[in-house]
């Protein structure tokens, strides 16, 4: 069964095509429905991250994740990706990230960590210009773009297995609970 | 660290003019702008000649490149878009 991040990013594609003979720009609307859809198919992905690492993967859990995932917010979200999107983490979240085997020091974010960050900062900034500005331009160009660029980090991630990656993945999606603060800003 | 918008111009427009497709960039725009939340970010638009027939991968690769030339050296994210010149 496809997942609903899966369903997202098909929907974003099927927005994006052309019927057969079809010529010309694609309508406006079709372009920032798809950019906004793309935008949300990350979202969904990251909440059933959390969801699944935090709570469970088990069926009868679902009632739980999915209770779990309204807390979790799009602010949150980018909040914390924003400090893992560089080769260095933000130093207020490094301790937390730190694998309990490794040295002291800086923490580098493995690179689907990065991309995943990556993607979805720019996918919100695109989403808001999509949904809100009509004067900020977007083309079918970045629509397109944008999808591919979502499903590939999002199959990264996916396939990030290591006891490393998925030690990250837990500690990150416990920051994205905190709304990425360790401490509640003065 | 924010630099000023005329550097980083420069840096974006270097990085278009070393692509596959620098042939076909036309300008670049650059402003600085705020999120709902707070957040600096910049928007970036390459305005491209014939943005119909593009080969999606040469864009991807360009995208990446402007977002590693600014990020090497500004702390607000670069959100890339491409527009036609036309």
């Amino acid at each position: 069964m496809a997942s609903y991040d899966d369903e997202l990013l098909e929907a974003a594609r099927r927005l994006l095509v052309r019927c057969s003979g079809q010529r010309g720009k694609l309508p406006s609307a079709r372009i920032r429905r798809s950019i906004s859809t793309s935008y949300y198919a990350l979202f969904h992905f990251v909440l059933d991250e959390v969801g699944t690492r935090v709570v469970g993967t088990h069926n009868d859990l679902r009632r739980r994740r999915r209770i779990l995932s309204r807390t979790v917010t799009h602010k949150g979200i980018k909040t914390t990706l924003d400090k893992v999107r560089d080769t260095r983490a933000d130093p207020s979240i490094e301790d937390f990230l730190r694998s309990p085997a490794a040295a002291p020091g800086p923490v580098a974010p493995p690179l689907f960590v990065r991309n995943l960050a990556n993607a979805f900062i720019d996918a919100q900034a695109k989403r808001h210009d999509a949904d809100y500005d009509m004067n900020k331009p977007l083309s079918e160009l970045d629509a397109r773009l944008l999808r591919t660029r979502a499903r590939r980090v999002i199959a990264a991630w996916q396939a990030s297995r290591t006891a490393a990656d998925r030690d990250f993945k837990h500690a990150l999606c416990v920051l994205i609970l905190l709304k990425g603060l360790l401490r509640p800003e003065v | 660290m924010q630099i000023d918008l005329d550097t980083l111009k420069q840096r974006i427009i270097d990085a278009t003019k070393q692509s596959t497709v620098a042939a076909r960039v036309e300008n670049v725009a650059l402003e600085a702008d705020r999120d709902e939340e707070g957040t600096d970010f910049l928007r970036v638009i390459v305005q491209v000649k014939d943005l119909d027939h593009t080969v999606d991968a040469d864009f991807e690769a360009l995208l990446e490149a402007i977002e590693r030339a600014v990020s090497a050296v500004d702390e607000r994210y670069p959100s890339v878009r491409f527009s036609d010149a036309a």
